[in-house]
């Protein structure tokens, strides 16, 4: 939206303490909107940069609500989805968004962070399970879990999950990735040097 | 296996209404989101089955026109019959104004039902390519896809409804109570479509929901994951389902489109250990 002195009304109402993005004014940094005034957004970056955008101009503001994804973080896997029920909100912000990261037992909600999200909007990086399995036979466990795709992760206990669901399990010691068959056109390319282990029909 | 309307413990109407509780036809209800509002004078004398109401998310005298239930050709010809004789300003629609249809479900089975949930979150994706992207952003119309609730498919619908958003674009919640205690219809909301009065584009709409709700309750049995396994190609299966939304576009733009709620279904059936 383009955001002036005619809609601050809006502004404050959807936008306020929610993070968006100002395109034409600096690209795909993510700014907070600390306040909302009729002259002024006063706005932090999320490298703690202040500014201020002035209404009497406008200026042409995105929100950045993500659609869901699975994305590698530092040394975990992060999940980020978002939440229906409190979309109130229009821009970015702990009441629409939820992200959980993968630890070696299970997803766990992690608390919003700017930084998270800023590692998705910006380059969403994914691994290849070779490159880092390799490290976790050779029992160097830096990297908890890692993003294969959008959708798939996995962890150094070889528990594999579209989503936060569980839906197959690598043996480091045999290389052999049990799943169901349902599952195993998702994951057979991203396993394929291992031996694959269907159970049961569906 | 209880009906929607057994589970959920509605009464058996007996009003003079089309009878929602006994008949497995389709019928539905329509709420018209309308801004700019100049006379609702004629609609009121013409369409006394049509109820106005004040809805404060709207602007610029803007208000919502409600009514159902009402079958197929009904909902038709009353959409058309409020735009003949509404009084409308220069800008009735806004990003604040849409059409949400409610199809009634009281007589599917909870399985029919669950069924027709996972057929929708598989081409929910097609319904966004007929209403345009704009709507996949709209805070009241969120895709299934974007959020976690495809973690819910594994449910059964009580389940499911309880977990449920009425913020969905295709939202569960009338199905049954509210969190709060609050009435419930028995039906299942769609609330993509923008706001509009072009005849043809909702017609196009109603019969897509009417082909998506017919293809569950003409199938009875139909199991969506038996049909994935069977090797079926579920992108030329939409023409089957929803043969209006399908046609027009190849079965390479369908993959494309359905490539992740494919994913989404897959997970219905349960994780490693189900």
């Amino acid at each position: 939206m383009f955001a002036n002195q005619s809609n601050v009304d809006d502004v404050k109402k959807y936008y306020h303490l929610t993070w968006v993005k100002f395109p034409k004014l600096s690209g795909d940094t993510l700014w907070w909107i600390e306040r909302v005034s009729h002259e002024f957004l006063e706005v932090i970056s999320d490298k703690g940069e202040e500014a201020l955008v002035n209404l009497k101009r406008g200026q042409e503001m995105d929100y950045v609500i993500p659609k869901k994804a699975v994305y590698q973080f530092g040394q975990k896997a992060a999940y980020l989805s978002r939440i229906p029920a409190r979309q109130w909100k229009k821009g970015m912000c702990d009441k629409n968004t939820k992200f959980q990261t993968l630890d070696s037992t299970k997803w766990n909600t992690a608390h919003f962070d700017i930084g998270i999200i800023a590692g998705f909007v910006n380059k969403p990086s994914y691994l290849d399970f070779y490159s880092v399995a390799k490290n976790w036979a050779a029992s160097e466990f830096d990297m908890v879990s890692i993003a294969l795709t959008p959708r798939i992760s996995c962890n150094f206990t070889g528990s594999v999950f579209i989503d936060d669901t569980l839906v197959g399990k690598y043996d480091l010691a045999k290389d052999m990735l049990t799943t169901r068959e349902i599952y195993k056109e998702n994951l057979q390319p991203l396993f394929y040097k291992s031996k694959l282990k269907v159970l049961g029909s569906a | 296996m209880s009906t929607v309307q057994e589970q959920f413990g509605m009464h058996i109407s007996t009003s003079s209404l089309p009878n929602v509780s006994n008949s497995r036809e389709f019928f539905c209800g329509v709420e018209l989101e309308i801004e700019d509002i100049k006379s609702k004078e004629d609609v009121i004398d013409h369409y006394p089955i049509v109820i106005i109401e004040a809805d404060h998310s709207l602007r610029n005298n803007g208000l919502e026109f409600k009514y159902g239930p009402v079958g197929y050709q009904e909902a038709l010809n009353t959409f058309n019959g409020i735009w003949k004789h509404l009084k409308v300003g220069k800008t009735p629609f806004s990003e604040r104004t849409s059409i949400h249809v409610h199809v009634n479900a009281r007589c599917l089975t909870t399985e029919e039902a669950r069924q027709l949930v996972l057929l929708y979150a598989l081409y929910e994706p097609l319904f966004f390519a007929f209403v345009g992207n704009e709507r996949k952003n709209n805070i009241f119309c969120v895709p299934l896809n974007y959020t976690s609730l495809p973690n819910t498919y594994k449910a059964n619908l009580v389940a499911m409804h309880k977990a449920w958003s009425k913020y969905t674009a295709f939202n569960i919640c009338p199905m049954g109570p509210g969190k709060d205690g609050s009435a419930h219809h028995g039906t299942i909301e769609f609330r993509h479509m923008y706001g509009t009065k072009d005849p043809e584009i909702f017609k196009k709409w109603l019969t897509t929901l009417k082909e998506l709700y017919t293809f569950v309750e003409k199938n009875t049995g139909f199991d969506i994951i038996k049909t994935i396994l069977s090797g079926k190609d579920m992108a030329s299966y939409a023409s089957v389902v929803i043969p209006s939304l399908a046609t027009g576009m190849t079965l390479g733009q369908i993959n494309n489109l359905i490539e992740d709620s494919l994913i989404d279904v897959k997970l219905s059936s349960g994780g490693l250990t189900k």
